[in-house]
C-alpha cells in the first residue's frame, strides 16, 4: 500500500509539473499578442515600437541618404508618416495605420513601417495584403 | 498489494506518456503555424513576403535569392543585366541570355501580338525619355517622342530559341520588362514555395499578389484592391481567393504633375504618351502572375471595350475593371468573391 501511494503521489506530481509546463509552453507560443510597429530603412530595422505601450504622442525623423527624410508620429495604438520630402507623398497621404499586418511604404526612401502582432478575433476586416 | 502498485505505476506512466505526447504535439503544431514576414526593395518595388509553416524562414530566404537573381538578369536599370546587354547591342549583334530572360521576352512578345502592340516590351526608349518614377521625370518635347516611336517596335525584337539569344535589329532600341518581370518573379516565388511544401504563403511584389496554399486557420486569402482615387491603403473592395495570382494596374501608381497635369507611368506605345484610358484600374485574377501582369497593363491601354473583348477571348482569367465614371465591371467568376468597400462605386450588372 505504501509503495503504491508513493507512486500515486509521484504520478500526481508529474501531472502537476507537466500541466504547468504545457501552460507555460502555450503562453510562450502565444507571446507577441501586443502590437509592434517595426520601422525599417533600406532593409535595416531602425526602431521597434510597442504601440500598446505608448503613453504620450511623439514624433521622430528617419533620415536616409541625400537628405531624404520621413517624419513619423506615434500615438497610443497607431502610427503614421506626417511629413516627408518624397515626390508623391504616398506615405503621408495614407494616414494612420493601427492593425497588425498593415503597413506604410515609402518606395523612394526605402522606408517600411509594418505593424506586427497577433490578429485578434474581432479583426474580421483583416486582409492579407493590398494589390494596386 | 503488488498488483495494485503495478496498476498505479502503469496508470502514472500512462498519464506521463500522454502528457509528453501532448507537449510534443503542441510544439509540432506550433512549428507548423510559424509565420515569417519580410519586406525588401527589389525589382524597383517593395516586395512583401509572408510564409507559414515550419520551414518558413528558409523558404523566404530562397524566394528572395531567386528574386534578386531575376532582377540581376532583367532589370533595365542595372548596366550588367542581360537586358541591358541586349539593349547595348541593339543594331549590332545577338546577345546570349539565360532561359529565364528568354521565357519572359517571349511571353512579352506574345502579348505584343495579342494586343496589336499596345503591350510592348520594346518600350524602353520612351520609358527612359519620360523617366517616370525617377527624379528626372518630365514631359518630353513632341519631337523627342516622334524620334523614338519608330524604335518601339516589337517586330524588331528577334529571338533565337536554340541559341537562347535576343537581338534588337535597330540601333537605339531597348527592352523594358517592367510590365511583366514582376509577374514572373511572383510566379517563381510561388513555384519555390510550393516545391518547399510550405503550408501557405502570401507574396506581394508591388501589387502583383500570389497566394500559395492556405492560411493556418483554413480561411480563404483576403486581398484588398486599392481604391484608384483614394490615398494608398484605402480599399475599393476585398476579394476572397484560394491559390493563385491577382494583379492590379492603374494610372495612380506612379505619376508626376507638370503644369497642373498628371502624367502616369503606363505609356501607350502608339503615340508615346501616358495611355488615355477610360479605365482607372484593372485587376486580373489567374493562375499565372506573368499573364496577370502583362494583361493588366494591356487591358488598361486597350480601354474598357477592347480590353474586355481580349479577356473574353482568353481562358482562365477573371477581371475587376473600374472605369472613370466609377462603374465597376466584374467578370462572372468573381462576382461572388468581391465585396465592395466604397459606396461611391457600383457594380455594373449589365455586363
Amino acid at each position: 500500500m505504501r509503495r503504491g501511494d508513493r507512486w500515486a503521489i509521484a504520478a500526481i506530481m508529474a501531472l502537476l509539473v507537466l500541466s504547468f509546463g504545457v501552460r507555460a509552453l502555450f503562453a510562450y507560443f502565444q507571446r507577441g499578442a501586443g502590437m509592434t510597429a517595426v520601422i525599417s530603412q533600406d532593409g535595416m530595422v531602425y526602431r521597434r515600437i510597442d504601440l500598446l505601450k505608448v503613453a504620450e504622442p511623439y514624433e521622430f525623423k528617419v533620415v536616409a541618404r541625400d537628405g531624404a527624410y520621413n517624419i513619423i508620429r506615434v500615438e497610443p495604438g497607431r502610427i503614421r508618416v506626417i511629413e516627408a520630402n518624397c515626390p508623391e507623398q504616398i506615405d503621408v497621404l495614407q494616414g494612420w495605420i493601427s492593425r497588425p499586418g498593415q503597413s506604410i511604404i515609402c518606395l523612394p526612401h526605402r522606408l517600411v513601417i509594418i505593424i506586427q502582432g497577433r490578429e485578434t478575433e474581432e479583426d474580421e476586416e483583416d486582409i492579407d495584403g493590398i494589390s494596386g | 498489494m503488488r498488483r495494485r502498485a503495478l496498476l498505479l505505476t502503469l496508470t502514472g506512466a500512462g498519464i506521463v506518456v500522454t502528457l509528453v505526447a501532448c507537449v510534443l504535439w503542441a510544439y509540432w503544431r506550433h512549428l507548423d503555424n510559424q509565420v515569417y514576414s519580410q519586406t525588401a526593395f527589389l525589382m524597383g518595388t517593395s516586395v512583401e513576403l509572408r510564409v507559414y509553416g515550419r520551414n518558413a524562414q528558409t523558404a523566404a530566404a530562397r524566394v528572395f535569392d531567386r528574386l534578386r537573381e531575376i532582377e540581376a538578369k532583367m532589370s533595365a536599370n542595372l548596366p550588367t543585366s542581360e537586358i541591358s546587354q541586349v539593349n547595348a547591342a541593339a543594331g549590332q549583334e545577338w546577345v546570349r541570355v539565360s532561359p529565364d530572360t528568354l521565357v519572359v521576352v517571349k511571353r512579352a512578345l506574345a502579348y505584343a501580338d495579342l494586343t496589336d502592340g499596345r503591350f510592348n516590351p520594346a518600350i524602353g526608349p520612351l520609358v527612359a525619355l519620360w523617366g517616370i518614377g525617377t527624379e528626372r521625370a518630365r514631359v518630353p518635347l513632341p519631337a523627342e517622342i516622334a524620334q523614338r516611336l519608330p524604335l518601339v517596335d516589337a517586330n524588331s525584337v528577334l529571338i533565337d530559341e536554340t541559341r537562347t539569344s535576343v537581338y534588337l535589329t535597330k540601333p537605339g532600341m531597348s527592352l523594358d520588362l517592367g510590365g511583366i518581370a514582376k509577374g514572373y518573379g511572383a510566379d517563381e516565388a510561388a513555384r519555390i514555395l510550393r516545391e518547399l511544401k510550405v503550408k501557405g504563403a502570401f507574396v506581394n511584389l508591388g501589387g502583383n499578389v500570389y497566394a500559395v496554399g492556405s492560411k493556418p486557420d483554413g480561411t480563404p486569402w483576403r486581398i484588398g484592391i486599392q481604391d484608384p482615387v483614394q490615398p494608398r491603403g484605402a480599399l475599393l473592395g476585398v476579394v476572397e481567393t484560394g491559390e493563385g495570382s491577382l494583379v492590379t494596374s492603374g494610372a495612380y501608381e506612379r505619376c508626376f504633375v507638370e503644369d497642373g497635369r498628371r502624367y502616369h507611368h503606363i505609356l501607350d506605345p502608339r503615340d508615346g504618351y501616358p495611355a488615355e484610358s477610360d479605365i482607372l484600374s484593372v485587376t486580373i485574377v489567374a493562375a499565372s502572375s506573368t499573364d496577370c501582369d502583362a494583361l493588366s497593363t494591356s487591358v488598361f491601354i486597350l480601354g474598357t471595350e477592347a480590353g474586355l473583348a481580349l479577356i473574353e477571348r482568353l481562358e482562365g482569367f477573371e477581371t475587376i475593371l473600374v472605369t472613370k465614371d466609377k462603374r465597376v465591371l466584374v467578370s462572372s467568376g468573381l462576382k461572388e468573391r468581391l465585396q465592395l468597400r466604397n459606396e461611391e462605386y457600383e457594380i455594373d450588372e449589365t455586363r
